[in-house]
């Protein structure tokens, strides 16, 4: 009696310590996820749009997996706020955890989570990567669940489990695409396994199985959807992902299709099937396992903690999201934290801020200018890569059908994305277009995130005085050109220059083209583009305009330059003597002379012409 | 006596009624399906009450049968569909009221009645069209659709998703037939083009050692014949309005034999001196009408090109389909005496009207918030824009297979998207207000972000299975290499298709 009450009560320990354990499980995944992760950031890279409207929901039926990807776009668009993410994201493996854990049902009652949490580590991996998409894990939901419901049907008379089949599988296909491969795999090993069946059965379950699921892809792509050559037997596979590495997702496969074959290697278990076992034995055993079990788990957690976050990838999106939300001096903050980096976007991002803090001609060269020019701009076939990017740019500059151009390629690159349309709409706003500003605008109302700002602009296309009066927009009237000009594609400088002679007054534009200049080390036009400060009104003069004048000066003495209206401080005509001197003392040897400039005057102009004029080289 | 008192107080009455009418507010429905012509076989034009009322009663009634009446607590009116085609069929040529009244705060208000027109002849059942994005350089989803005018039924003809996302484009059909058309596919494996005839598909390339891929189709009324236009396109960019815009830097005219499969043309269509463009036969398929403008060298000045001065002229030329001989080149219409750049010219199927663009210059209207629609009598030479025309850019054209609709491309909505927009013609030329292609959801046009490109009218369904055009379409051991006519000399090799637009990188 005694030892029978020691018996439940060690049952319920052991009841106790599963489900603490569990939930101490995902509560670390939460926080890992909403703190580390950041699904604020997955928003960034993905940047998913959700609206109920039935032309949205159509475009997904049209194709298999369709429907899985509408039900993540809905999911995703609460990844906007990293909390709300995490929980979605919890939730989803958490569910994986109880189907996987289903999978075992029948194998043994009492199942350590040794067993069924390792896969959703492998998915904590994978969705730590900012481009996974969420359908890739409710494909798994979906097949998982589907399984669990075909199990249901295993004892009954025969031709109805080949009833449930012949429905399931189109279904699954048509839900999931090619992700139904996972659910046809599970109910081939189990079939396989299982012992209760006759063999007959079994192969002609079995076989049917792989057959329909041969069959119906085929059937699909050649008679039911429009789909690419090909595809009917890889899309939303899993292994087809072009992810960096596919290999957690591979061993979650491998994982879960491993799991059948327990029905049939059972005593390679036994020592997590504790009712078969003595008794007595298998406690201490239970307990060890237990011990073994906890420490695994821990270790696996940490190794998925502490390696799946490309750094890189995450620094990049923290920037351009700052960048987005117009934190310019976090902006600047993060790329101080970093000094070198190899991103030509974070280089346009960096000085982009360092324009927008008023910082671009006073301390562009505090930073590595690695991209040199190209380190500002990007309007040829290379902003592909950065379409909408590219449109705030010019967005910020006035050049409205700038910002449009780019604004449409990153629609056509990305698809509708709340960020893509949100620009358009202050595009068309801006050129005085307001039925294709309200058209946006009504798509964003029907999002649940964006519908505040769609009534404010919306607002304010009913008072078309104070439309200029926006913060967003306030720029525009004295920044846009004036007069058309072709622009030139993959030709910024050209932009610049017919920017400035078109608009009021373009300061932006002004210090970008200057910068562009000096970045490419071409002074031949700097003294005459000076005349256009007057209309600036700058305080006093930028510090790299100054170091670029007294540079100038001093390699033509005998030039006369009008620069009266140029006072600049009188420490920099100290530095530039500084500067002179430790290149003197090398015997004007710049190589030697690098590290003592770089120390002292590595932010200057001075220091970057030196080493960068291809003349000078 | 009492009958006359009643029939005076009766007149009263019904002046009095009138003269409510007149006072009563006029209602805006969306779209704007007032004072336009329709014709019977339409499908239900659904729409919004934009007025703001707890209740709406609509009644659409007709000379004959039972009128429809609506009463919704929803602004969006849909039509009941079986109502609408009996209301329709029986009234060809009568007038269509739609009576609308609100509640509102337990007032009623009556708005003017909406009277539009059933037209005696009904339009050709099937409108086929491409949609695709609003593409600067770059286009991404597109699809070669049909949609079934009678009802809301749209299905693909052909999707890029099945090609890769490669384009696909320049969708034509001999004689509104659906059962004979041509496809062009651009790049990758299923590059070529598929002509259909009598729903069987060849693969053909029609570029030969003179020319590259045809674009520009028009299918001679002889079916054996299809005239393209040749051209080397490229985009570019103001910085003011409209930022996209097209130039061509060389076009010819060739013509393409199905039956001989072999591609000829002549000196007269295909000079250096000039771009020749836009090709369209004449109903009796003994003229070739084109766009034509001088070689694309005569518009730069060193670094300034000067786009404004690309004014193209509506030309046409003598043809003889059997002897494959040719006539003089004549002008028909001028630039210069427009001061227009004319383009895109369609004849109606009676051969009666010509229907081109004119806008402010250059070569691709769609661009062009100034482009209009211009009609020309060719049994009077006389022509005149269209009082349709609308302050955005009105463009590409179809005629319905009965010359009495058809359908063009306008931006007249919002300023950017392209919408099918059906007008009727009555037999003196008097063209009639327009109205959109009609969607179940009267609301479909305020959120869809595609443009509906190259509507092309059809006397039915294209009933071509799509998995057999994409068979067709990726059988490249079957394609077609169009031979080059003896006579025609060579040019110099050319570089297969023009990538005026480019597939969005993933």
């Amino acid at each position: 009696m005694r030892r029978e009450i020691k018996m439940a009560n060690d049952k319920g320990n052991r009841n106790y310590f599963n489900h603490i354990s569990t939930l101490v499980f995902f509560i670390l995944i939460f926080l890992y996820i909403t703190l580390s992760v950041n699904p604020a950031l997955i928003y960034q890279s993905q940047n998913s749009l959700f609206y109920f409207d039935s032309t949205f929901f159509k475009q997904f039926t049209l194709y298999p997996g369709g429907l899985s990807e509408y039900i993540s776009s809905f999911f995703e668009q609460f990844y906007i706020h990293s909390w709300m993410g995490g929980l979605i994201l919890t939730l989803f493996l958490f569910l994986i955890a109880q189907l996987i854990k289903r999978l075992f049902i029948g194998l043994n009652e009492k199942i350590s989570m040794i067993l069924f949490l390792p896969p959703v580590l492998s998915l904590v991996y994978l969705h730590s990567n900012y481009d996974y998409h969420l359908t890739y894990t409710i494909v798994i939901c979906i097949n998982l669940a589907a399984f669990s419901f075909f199990k249901l049907f295993n004892r009954y008379y025969f031709p109805l489990k080949l009833f449930v089949l012949l429905i399931l599988l189109p279904l699954l296909y048509y839900l999931t695409a090619t992700a139904f491969f996972l659910f046809v795999l599970l109910v081939v090993l189990s079939q396989f396994f299982q012992k209760e069946q006759n063999w007959i059965e079994k192969i002609v379950t079995i076989l049917f199985s792989i057959l329909l699921s041969i069959a119906i892809p085929i059937l699909a792509q050649r008679s039911l959807f429009l789909m690419p050559k090909g595809s009917a037997f890889i899309y939303l596979l899993p292994f087809s992902l072009e992810l960096v590495n596919n290999t957690a997702l591979i061993l979650f496969y491998v994982y879960i299709i491993l799991v059948p074959l327990y029905f049939y290697i059972k005593p390679f278990f036994k020592i997590l099937n504790r009712e078969n076992s003595d008794k007595i034995h298998s406690e201490k055993k239970e307990k060890r396992t237990r011990l073994y079990a906890a420490i695994a788990l821990l270790i696996m957690t940490a190794i998925v903690f502490l390696n799946s976050i490309n750094s890189d990838v995450k620094f990049f999106l923290t920037v351009d999201r700052l960048s987005m939300m117009a934190q310019w001096d976090q902006v600047i903050d993060q790329m101080k934290k970093r000094q070198k980096f190899n991103n030509r976007i974070l280089a346009i991002h960096l000085n982009r801020a360092l324009y927008h803090t008023n910082q671009l001609c006073d301390s562009i060269f505090s930073f590595p200018q690695l991209f040199k020019e190209e380190g500002l701009i990007k309007t040829g076939n290379d902003a592909f890569d950065v379409p909408i990017i590219n449109s705030d740019l010019f967005f910020d500059m006035g050049f409205i059908n700038g910002a449009e151009q780019w604004a449409y390629e990153a629609l056509s690159i990305n698809k509708e994305t709340p960020r893509i349309l949100k620009r358009l709409t202050l595009v068309h706003i801006a050129k005085g277009e307001f039925k294709v500003a309200q058209k946006y605008l009504e798509l964003l109302s029907k999002t649940i995130f964006y519908k505040k700002w769609a009534n404010r602009y919306s607002a304010l296309l009913n008072d078309e005085h104070t439309i200029f009066l926006d913060k967003e927009l306030a720029h525009i009237p004295l920044t846009q050109p004036q007069t058309n000009f072709l622009s030139r594609p993959g030709f910024p400088k050209a932009d610049l220059i017919e920017l400035i002679e078109k608009s009021q007054v373009n300061k932006m534009a002004f210090e970008y083209l200057i910068c562009y200049d000096l970045l490419s080390c071409n002074l031949t036009h700097f003294m005459n583009r000076l005349e256009y400060m007057k209309k600036l009104h700058y305080p006093e003069v930028p510090r790299h305009f100054a170091e670029v004048i007294m540079l100038i000066m001093t390699s033509n003495p005998d030039e006369k330059y009008n620069i009266q209206a140029v006072k600049f401080q009188k420490y920099i005509v100290g530095r530039f003597r500084e500067f002179m001197k430790i290149l003197g003392n090398y015997n004007n040897d710049k190589n030697a002379a690098r590290h003592e400039l770089s120390e002292k005057h590595g932010d200057t102009f001075w220091f970057y012409f030196l080493y960068n004029n291809p003349r000078e080289q | 006596m009492i009958l006359k008192v009643y029939l005076i107080i009766l007149i009263l009455l019904l002046c009095c009624m009138r003269t409510t009418f007149a006072d009563n507010p006029v209602v805006k429905i969306n779209p704007d399906y007032t004072d336009v012509v329709i014709p019977a076989n339409i499908a239900p034009l659904n729409f919004v009450i934009q007025e703001p009322g707890d209740k709406y009663i609509v009644t659409i009634s007709a000379t004959r049968g039972k009128s429809i009446e609506i009463k919704s607590k929803n602004p969006q009116i849909d039509i009941p569909f079986k109502q609408w085609k009996n209301l329709l069929k029986e009234n060809k040529g009568q007038n269509l009221i739609i009576s609308i009244s609100i509640l509102r705060a337990d007032q009623k208000i009556d708005f003017k009645p909406i009277n539009n027109k059933i037209a005696q002849e009904e339009i050709d059942s099937y409108l086929a069209y491409r949609l695709i994005n609003p593409a600067y350089l770059l286009w991404n989803e597109m699809g070669i659709y049909q949609r079934n005018l009678e009802n809301f039924d749209e299905e693909p003809i052909l999707h890029n998703r099945a090609i890769d996302d490669k384009c696909m484009n320049c969708h034509h059909f001999h004689n509104n037939d659906p059962k004979t058309m041509m496809i062009h596919l651009r790049a990758g494996a299923t590059s070529g083009t598929l002509i259909v005839q009598d729903n069987e598909a060849t693969k053909v390339n029609t570029a030969t050692d003179f020319n590259k891929a045809g674009a520009y189709p028009a299918w001679h009324p002889n079916g054996n014949i299809i005239a393209y236009s040749v051209n080397k396109l490229e985009m570019f960019f103001h910085a003011q309005n409209e930022p996209r815009d097209v130039l061509d830097r060389g076009s010819d005219l060739i013509l393409y034999n199905i039956a001989t499969n072999t591609v000829t043309t002549s000196p007269l269509i295909a000079t250096p001196e000039y771009m020749e463009s836009f090709p369209n036969w004449s109903a009796d398929g003994k003229y070739l009408y084109f766009s034509r403008t001088q070689e694309f060298g005569q518009f730069l000045d060193g670094d300034d090109f000067r786009y404004q001065d690309i004014l193209y002229d509506l030309m046409r030329i003598e043809y003889d389909a059997e002897r494959n001989s040719w006539g003089d080149v004549v002008t028909v219409i001028a630039s210069k005496d427009v001061g227009k750049s004319i383009t895109f010219p369609r004849i109606s199927p009676d051969g009666r009207y010509l229907l081109c663009c004119m806008a402010d210059d250059g070569h691709f209207p769609i661009y062009k918030p100034s482009s209009d629609l211009y009609l020309l009598d060719l049994e009077t030479g006389d022509y005149r824009a269209l009082e349709i025309n609308s302050e955005y850019g009105d463009t590409f054209h179809s005629w319905s297979s009965n010359s009495r609709w058809f359908v063009f491309s306008s931006k007249r909505i919002d300023g950017l998207y392209v919408r099918p927009f059906f007008a009727y013609i009555d037999l003196d030329g008097k063209v009639y207000k327009p109205f959109v292609l009609p969607q179940k959801d009267p609301e479909f046009y305020i959120t869809f972000l595609k443009s509906y490109n190259v509507p092309e009218m059809i006397k039915g369904k294209v009933t071509i299975n799509s998995h057999y055009l994409l068979n067709v379409a990726y059988n490249n051991e079957k394609k077609l290499n169009a031979n080059l006519d003896r006579n025609i000399k060579p040019t110099e090799k050319q570089d297969g298709d023009d990538a005026m637009y480019q597939l969005a990188p993933n």
